[in-house]
Order: C-alpha cells, then sequence, then structure tokens
C-alpha cells in the first residue's frame, strides 16, 4: 500500500530561555518520529499534554517545518517546493483545528469564509459558481442553506467546527489532520461533527491523521493507532490489535484510565493504573523515557533507550520488556 | 437557483451589522451627542472658507479687546480682530493639521506594527527598539525639540506631531497583532496558501482595526491639545495665522483683563478635544464585534 | 439514610441586558452523607451555577429567586456573609476546575493552604506548617517537605490540582462539591485524582458532588448521577441502575452517544443546547426529543419518583400535566 505521507525521522525541539550564561536548553517536542500514513486509512495519533502529538500535526501538515528529518507526500519533500508545485500540494494536506470560537474570522459572513477559500483553488469562478459550491460544502457537513447569511458567533461550537471542515475541504485535499477537534464540544455536539467526519473520509476518500486523547474515539473512528509520549513514538499498531492486545506500558496506562475506552476492552490490567507525573520535557531521565511511571521498570530500562521494534506484522512497539 | 437574490441577501445582511454598530454607538449618549458637536465646529470651519463675518487678518486699533457684543458675538482681540472670524478660520490649521498628522502617525506606526507583529524575528527586533527609542523622548518635548530643529510652518508642525504620535501605534499594533496571529483561522487562510501580506491585511488588519480606531480618536484629541500648545508657545505657524493656541497666546496679557481673547480659543479646543475623546470610547463599545456578545457559562 | 444537602425547588436567575438567564429553574435534589453524586450537564445546562448556588459564591447579577438550600437542616441562602464564611473551608469545600486561577502565583502553596487553617483556626500561620505537611502527604504530593515551599508555576497541573484538593479538605468538612475537577487535565492524572477523592470519601466520610460533563467518568465513580438539561434536572437515580436502564430520553441519548462501536456513526441528538433566556415551552427537551408528543410542548413535565429513580418525562409514568 502506498503511504501518502511519510514522516522520515522527524525532529522538532524549542529553545527555553534559562540565563544569558547557562547553556541553551531545548523542549524535544518531537524526537525521532517515522511514521507513515497510507492512502484512505484513519491513523490515530493519541498522546496527553506534552507527547508532542500538535507538534507532529503541524509539522505533517506544512506549518512548522521540522529541526531534523522530512516529511514526504507522494515522495516528494513539502518543505522543498519550488513555487508552481508548491500551491498544489499544499492544497493536498488540509487542517481542522481544535478550539471552535478561533476557526472562524468572526468579522466574515460564512460564505466570505467559504468563498475565500473556494477561490484559492478555483480563482476564474463567477460569483453565482461560487455561491453553488458553498452550498454544495454546506450540504456535505449536514448544514442548512441559511448558514451562508451567518457570522460565526450566531453559530454553535458544532456548527462552527463543521464551517472549518467544509473550509478545508473545499480545495479538494487528499489528507486532513485533524487536531483534537471534538475535544472542546459538549457530547451531544461530538456526534454530529464525528459523524460528519466519517461521512467525508468515505465521500472523499481522504487519508485523516486524527489526533485525540480520547481512546473512545479512537476505537470508533480510526484504522490505526500511534501512540505517542514525551515526543516519541511507542507503539503503533492496528486499532483493534493494540486495543486487544495492548503492549507498551504506557497504552496500558492510557487504556485503564480512558473512561470512554472501558466498554470496549474486555478487562482491565490495574497493574497499569495511573501514577506517576510526566517528567520534564527539558531534562528526560537517561533510558526509557517512561521510566518514571511504569510499573515493570527495572535496572536495565535505565540504561537502554528503546527504539520501536516490529512485534507481530504491522504492531511495533518501543520497551525492552516486551518480546519482539 | 435564484442566486441573485441569495447574494443580494448576503449584502443586506452585511449591511444590517453595520448598521447595528451604528446602533451601538448611537446608545453611548456622550459619544452620539459628540458627534454633533465635532459636527457643528467642521460645519463652522467649513463655512469659513467662503464666508466669515470679518477679515480674520483685519486688525482695527480702535476696536481692541470689545467683549462679545452684537457685532462681534465672541469679542475682539488685543489687535481688534473679530474672534470668531478668526477661530472659523484658525480652525482649519488647528484641526486640520491634527487630522493630518494622526492619519500619518497611523499609517506608520500601524504597519510598522504590523510587519513586526507578524514577522516577527529579526525585523521585528528592530523596529522595536527602533520605537523604543522615540518612546523614550516625552512626547511634548519630543515635539518642541524637533519644531525648534525643523523651523516654523505647518509641515515642520505635522512632521513633529506624527513622529511623536507613531510609536504608540506600533506598539499597540504589534501586541494586538501577536494575539492574534494564534488564532485558528489565521492557520487556516495560511494553509489555504494566501501571501503574509494577504493575510495580514485581509484578516489581521480588519481585526485590529476597533484599536486602530480608537486609539486615532484618542489621539485627535491629544494631538489638538500638542497643535495648540506648540502654537501657544510660538513653535507653530508664525502669525498672523489664526491657529487656536497661537491664539491663546497672543491674548495671554489681558487674561484677566479680557479673559474672553482666551477662553474662547481655549474653549473650543477643549471641546473637540474632548468631543473626539468621547467618540472614542463610543466607536470602542462599536466596532468590537465581542464586546456585543455575552460569553458566559452557566 | 441522612441527608447532608437538601435542595428545595430552588431558582437562580441572571439579569443580563439580552434578558433574564434561568440557569437553575426548580431543583430539587439532596445529597445523602458519604456518597459520591455525579450532576452531569453540558454547556448551558446549569451545572456550574448549581455549584455556586450550594458553596453560597453566587455574585450579582446572579439572584437567588426562590428555593432553599438546607445545609444538615440550616437554609444556608438565608445565612449572613460571616456564618456563610464559618461554614466554606471548614464544614463544606470546593474545588475548582482550573487550578491556574484559583491559586495565587506570587504565594508559595504552603503559605496558601496553611491560610485555610489561619482562616478557621486562628493564627499565625507558621504554626499549621506540619498540619499542611501532612495535608500534602494524604493527597500524595511526593517530597511534601520541599513541596510546601514551591510556588505554583513550578508544579504540574495535577500536582497543583491535589493543592486544591488539600484546601478543600483541610477543615476536615462535611461536604466537597468538585466542579469540573478534573477537566483541565490530562486522563491518567485524571485517574488518578478521582482514586484520590474516592480515598478521602472512604477515610473521612466526606460527602461529594462531582460536577461535570463527561458523563463517561461518571459513570465510573459516582453511587448516584443527577442529569441536568437547560436549568431542569431530567432524571436523577443510582448509577449502575440508570446505565442499565436510562429512562429520560435525554440520558439515553448522553449513554448512547458514550458508546463507541468499531466504525459505526456515533448516536447524535439533533439540535443544540437551548437558549437559557428563552428555553423552549413545555419540557426544554422536547425540541431535540426523538419520542416527543404533542403535549411535550405545551405542559412541563415534574421530576417523579419511580421506584427509586427520580424522572421528569410525560412518557415515563403518568405524569399530570402542568404549565409552565
Amino acid at each position: 500500500m502506498e503511504a501518502v505521507i511519510k514522516a522520515v525521522n522527524v525532529r522538532k525541539y524549542f529553545p527555553v530561555s534559562t540565563g544569558i550564561f547557562t547553556a541553551k536548553k531545548y523542549v524535544r517536542a518531537v524526537d525521532g518520529v517515522d511514521l507513515e500514513l497510507f492512502s484512505g486509512e484513519v491513523l490515530a495519533l493519541v498522546g496527553e499534554s506534552g507527547s508532542g502529538k500538535s507538534t507532529l500535526g503541524r509539522i505533517l501538515v506544512g506549518l512548522q517545518k521540522p529541526d531534523a528529518g522530512e516529511v514526504l507526500y507522494r515522495g516528494r519533500n513539502i518543505y522543498e517546493l519550488n513555487n508552481s508545485s508548491s500551491k498544489n500540494i499544499r492544497h493536498k494536506i488540509q487542517a481542522v483545528f481544535q478550539n471552535p470560537d478561533s476557526s472562524l474570522n468572526p468579522r466574515m459572513q460564512i460564505f466570505d469564509i467559504l468563498e475565500e477559500a473556494i477561490l484559492t483553488k478555483k480563482p476564474g469562478l463567477s460569483k453565482a459558481e461560487v455561491l453553488e459550491e458553498v452550498i454544495k460544502l454546506l450540504r456535505v457537513v449536514g448544514l442548512s442553506d441559511d448558514h451562508i447569511f451567518k457570522y460565526p458567533h450566531e453559530l454553535s461550537g458544532g456548527e462552527r467546527q463543521r464551517i472549518a471542515i467544509a473550509r478545508a475541504l473545499s480545495v479538494e485535499p487528499e489528507v486532513l489532520i485533524a487536531d483534537e477537534i471534538v475535544s472542546a464540544l459538549d457530547v451531544s455536539v461530538r456526534a454530529q461533527v464525528m459523524n460528519v467526519l466519517m461521512d467525508i473520509i468515505e465521500k472523499f476518500k481522504l487519508s485523516v491523521v486524527f489526533i485525540t486523547h480520547d481512546m473512545g474515539l479512537v476505537w470508533s473512528i480510526s484504522d490505526r493507532v500511534a501512540v505517542m509520549y514525551l515526543g516519541r513514538l511507542v507503539e503503533v499498531g492496528s486499532t483493534e490489535e493494540l486495543f486487544k492486545n495492548p503492549l507498551h506500558p504506557y497504552t496500558k496506562m492510557l487504556l485503564v484510565s480512558s473512561p470512554t475506552a472501558s466498554s470496549t476492552m474486555a478487562y482491565k490490567d490495574l497493574r497499569f493504573k495511573a501514577r506517576g507525573e510526566p517528567p520534564s520535557p527539558i531534562d528526560p531521565p537517561k533510558g526509557c523515557k517512561f521510566i518514571t511511571r511504569c510499573p515493570i521498570a527495572d535496572q536495565q530500562c535505565s540504561q537502554v533507550d528503546p527504539q520501536l521494534n516490529v512485534v507481530f506484522r504491522d504492531h511495533k512497539v518501543a520497551c525492552i520488556k516486551v518480546n519482539t | 437557483m435564484e442566486s441573485e437574490l441569495v447574494l443580494k441577501k448576503i449584502e443586506e445582511v452585511r449591511r444590517k451589522r453595520l448598521k447595528e454598530m451604528w446602533e451601538v454607538f448611537k446608545s453611548n449618549k456622550s459619544a452620539y451627542y459628540s458627534l454633533y458637536v465635532v459636527i457643528a465646529i467642521a460645519s463652522l470651519i467649513l463655512i469659513g472658507f467662503i464666508y466669515t463675518p470679518y477679515d480674520p487678518y483685519d486688525f482695527d486699533l480702535s476696536r481692541v479687546r470689545q467683549p462679545p457684543s452684537i457685532n462681534h458675538p465672541l469679542g475682539t482681540d488685543e489687535l481688534g480682530r473679530d474672534i470668531l472670524s478668526r477661530l472659523m478660520v484658525g480652525g482649519r490649521y488647528t484641526i486640520g493639521i491634527s487630522v493630518i498628522s494622526v492619519l500619518l502617525g497611523t499609517l506608520l506606526g500601524s504597519i510598522l506594527g504590523l510587519i513586526s507583529g507578524y514577522f516577527g524575528g529579526r525585523l521585528d527586533a528592530i523596529i522595536q527598539r527602533f520605537v523604543d527609542v522615540t518612546l523614550a523622548f516625552p512626547t511634548t518635548l519630543l515635539a518642541i525639540a524637533l519644531m525648534v530643529s525643523l523651523g516654523p510652518g505647518m509641515l515642520s508642525l505635522i512632521a513633529a506631531i506624527s513622529i511623536s504620535t507613531f510609536p504608540v501605534y506600533a506598539r499597540l499594533v504589534r501586541g494586538a497583532v501577536l494575539q492574534l496571529i494564534n488564532e485558528d483561522y489565521i492557520t487556516a487562510v495560511k494553509l489555504l496558501g494566501r501571501s503574509s501580506w494577504y493575510i495580514m491585511f485581509r484578516h489581521v488588519l480588519p481585526n485590529i482595526l476597533s484599536v486602530i480606531v480608537v486609539q486615532s480618536t484618542y489621539y485627535l484629541g491629544f494631538s489638538i491639545l500638542l497643535a495648540s500648545s506648540l502654537g501657544f508657545l510660538g513653535l507653530g505657524i508664525p502669525p498672523p495665522t489664526p491657529e487656536w493656541g497661537a491664539m491663546i497666546s497672543g491674548g495671554r496679557v489681558y487674561l484677566f483683563s479680557s479673559p474672553h481673547i482666551v477662553v474662547f480659543p481655549g474653549l473650543f479646543i477643549m471641546v473637540t478635544a474632548l468631543a473626539f475623546n468621547l467618540i472614542g470610547d463610543g466607536l470602542r463599545d462599536a466596532l468590537d464585534p465581542r464586546s456585543r456578545m455575552f460569553i458566559r457559562r452557566f | 439514610m441522612e441527608k447532608v444537602i437538601q435542595i428545595v425547588d430552588l431558582r437562580v436567575y441572571y439579569d443580563l441586558p439580552q434578558g433574564t438567564v434561568r440557569a437553575v429553574d426548580g431543583v430539587d435534589l439532596d445529597v445523602v452523607r458519604g456518597e459520591i453524586l455525579g450532576v452531569a450537564g453540558e454547556s448551558g445546562s446549569g451545572k456550574s451555577t448549581l455549584a455556586l448556588a450550594i458553596a453560597g459564591l453566587l455574585r450579582p447579577p446572579a439572584k437567588v429567586v426562590s428555593g432553599k438550600i438546607l445545609f444538615n437542616g440550616v437554609d444556608i441562602l438565608k445565612l449572613s456573609n460571616d456564618e456563610l464564611r464559618r461554614i466554606r473551608g471548614s464544614k463544606i469545600g470546593m474545588i475548582f476546575q482550573d487550578p491556574n486561577t484559583y491559586l495565587n502565583p506570587i504565594y508559595t502553596v504552603g503559605f496558601q493552604v496553611g491560610e485555610v487553617f489561619e482562616a478557621h483556626k486562628g493564627g499565625p500561620l507558621s504554626k499549621y506548617l506540619d498540619e499542611v505537611i501532612k495535608l500534602f502527604r494524604a493527597v500524595k504530593i511526593a517530597d511534601p517537605e520541599r513541596r510546601v515551599n514551591a510556588y505554583p508555576h513550578q508544579m504540574s497541573g495535577g500536582m497543583k490540582q491535589r493543592v486544591l484538593i488539600s484546601m478543600a479538605i483541610a477543615g476536615e468538612p462535611e461536604l466537597v462539591i468538585a466542579d469540573e475537577p478534573t477537566s483541565a487535565l490530562d486522563v491518567t492524572v485524571q485517574a488518578e485524582i478521582v482514586e484520590l477523592l474516592n480515598e478521602i470519601r472512604e477515610k473521612m466520610k466526606t460527602s461529594i458532588i462531582f460536577i461535570t460533563h463527561d458523563l463517561a467518568l461518571l459513570v465510573e465513580i459516582a453511587n448516584r448521577v443527577a442529569i441536568m438539561y437547560a436549568g431542569k434536572l431530567v432524571e436523577v437515580g443510582r448509577t449502575d441502575e440508570m446505565v442499565k436502564d436510562p429512562l429520560h430520553p435525554y440520558t439515553k441519548a448522553l449513554l448512547s452517544s458514550l458508546r463507541y462501536e468499531r466504525k459505526k456513526r456515533l448516536t447524535s441528538i439533533k439540535g443544540s443546547i437551548p437558549s437559557l433566556i428563552n428555553p423552549p415551552s413545555g419540557c426544554r427537551f422536547h425540541t431535540r426529543c426523538p419520542y416527543a408528543l404533542p403535549k411535550c410542548s405545551e405542559f412541563e413535565p415534574k421530576l417523579v419518583d419511580i421506584g427509586g429513580r427520580k424522572v421528569s418525562c410525560f412518557l415515563v409514568g403518568d405524569v399530570g400535566g402542568g404549565s409552565n
């Protein structure tokens, strides 16, 4: 299967100012990530705060140039494009973000917001043709025609997110990065937006990176899962495999702690109850970064920095305690 | 598809929103009445271009320092000139200079602030240091120093006031831009492939416009005071031009014997400056869409 | 079973320029000693207002229009400010959502917790150092002797929340009101905090009112749950019974929207949260209810007791029509 997006050894470090005389310190937001997004799949990128998942999302969509490594769209490095191809490829990878209050320009009517997007792809359209496209887009996300007259503050959070999705769709993307798109919405509205997402994935054959911390949503929508901890991938595998047989202690901890994952699991291994706090991202411990919270860590773990190794087919884990 | 009708309605809704803003402005009584005051004063000045009761430069030593009367509603000054006529003509200078200066200062400062805030990095640092240096001087002193070095005249006055006012805009606009660039809709437009300049002028600027406009109205008030202060100090336009501040300066000696010479120009300066400030308050509430929405969690 | 709190027909309205917001519009609710009562509701349900009312923290434009809140038999709505202050902090403790806004950044956390003792047992603050350390240990803050001198910005989100919890339990209260205590935290940290609260309840026999929008969380920890919608209570009952057999259509919808099934559409509720200024006529939920009858738009159902469960719905039990 072809990888639509391929991230190769991507790194992004953010400098932290600690003083004029002390050495420069860095937060290793993304610390060597290899990731593939296959055509037509939904890949869930899971992690908590400090995992680097949002930074990785921004790197994948072309907003944040990595300090090292490359991001390839169908073989081409998206950060090294000449001007003529860059707009086309830029349209192929779009994103929707978390905050419904800032996703739309408060001074623009919905029609204007969508018109602007449509015109970047098809600048020659007449006003009437644009209107047609706008109505079509609204239908796709399940909103009625009269939304075109409204201003963002007249819409609910869920509706605003749906407009943001419509805007992303207007340039006919192949890849969509959805960064916590329903986390800020009420539960009853979440389902509306998730259903719209599922519809468009099917209808437009999108490949999606679904960034979230909600394991229930992961179970519901994704084909594969990549779990991130402190800038690294610690486990990658197909969703069913990962939920049935989680291997990395952090994955187990996430599943045990998630109220929405409870219904999906046969039993809870309470050895992996949540404990401890993530260590400082500026001064991570030597060896395995999860050592401060891991119930099965030992001496060896503090000396070896585990790599992502294949366990079974496409199920990979970065943990020396798991037989690979 | 009745697309014509739909497109028309979109325009209607847009106009309705502007009307709503006007209603909010109107509801602020002080701002609303101040607008009338400004219109009245502006009318007076405009009329002055085609007609004044007397020639403002015609002095007659036999009519000096006459208190207000039917012939001279505001009296005559220390050289026998009609004060009302002088105010009507002088307003061109006092207010005209203020308006032009503020316009220039706003333009320069806003663009600097926009570039500074949006692009950041080295450019931002350079611009900000430059702004810091200019801000370090007390505004009035800076204006005086500039006037002294540039020599008297209208152009110098405009230059002095613009230079004194642009740094604040640069700071203000930069701050507003910094707050805005993290908004997701800005990121979304970047993803659409639009250029930085497009984003700055189509998305960032309209959302910080209220900040700029409100600051301008305050600065209009301030620059009227500054222009007239410079005129009072003799650093503005040379006599006999009836700039309002110069009028006060001329009548200073007679403050207690014929106060009307000083009081009327002073009143006009004060009222105009105050009116602009109050309009600024009204505009602030009217222009900011978020202040009209009540966001609260229950 | 002894009742710590008895809320009788509470109505709290906000007088705003755009109209009167009926945030809490006739709520009857009891809290039994030693239980965790969950109050679930989405935004605009009135649950936060309810929390503030019980804690006596309502400020204008909020107004208690009618009703009583009996704490051990005493109507705390009628108490003077001084009497309220004596109860707050010693008999009733509060934990809020965002530890960043509830901790003063310029004082050490030890000082701020010490203030609780000083307020209720008299000064000076310094004599309570040992008690504060003991409290920190009780809320599982590692290295408590050192941590009492830490400033809020030196602590992680989870640790700050533990500090807030320690402040809430410092006076060994009979009741703790927790308003979205874990919503700003990562899911693994949330799991630990929730476990901590459970321990506190067992050891100190404290009753807890746990207010949140996360129904999945309440399913895990609450003994009983009260569901709020648009200022009214729609269902109250034992958690396990309600999950197995929800009676109110809103409860049913909420619970099914939590049911994540592999690659299936999520159950959504059509429409959006109604305005509290102009709530729908009759039953507030009728505009979104899939089972709505004609009379649902005209009459408001009352909260009736059906075998231990309280529901307000015409479809459940024969409730006579009462108008608005």
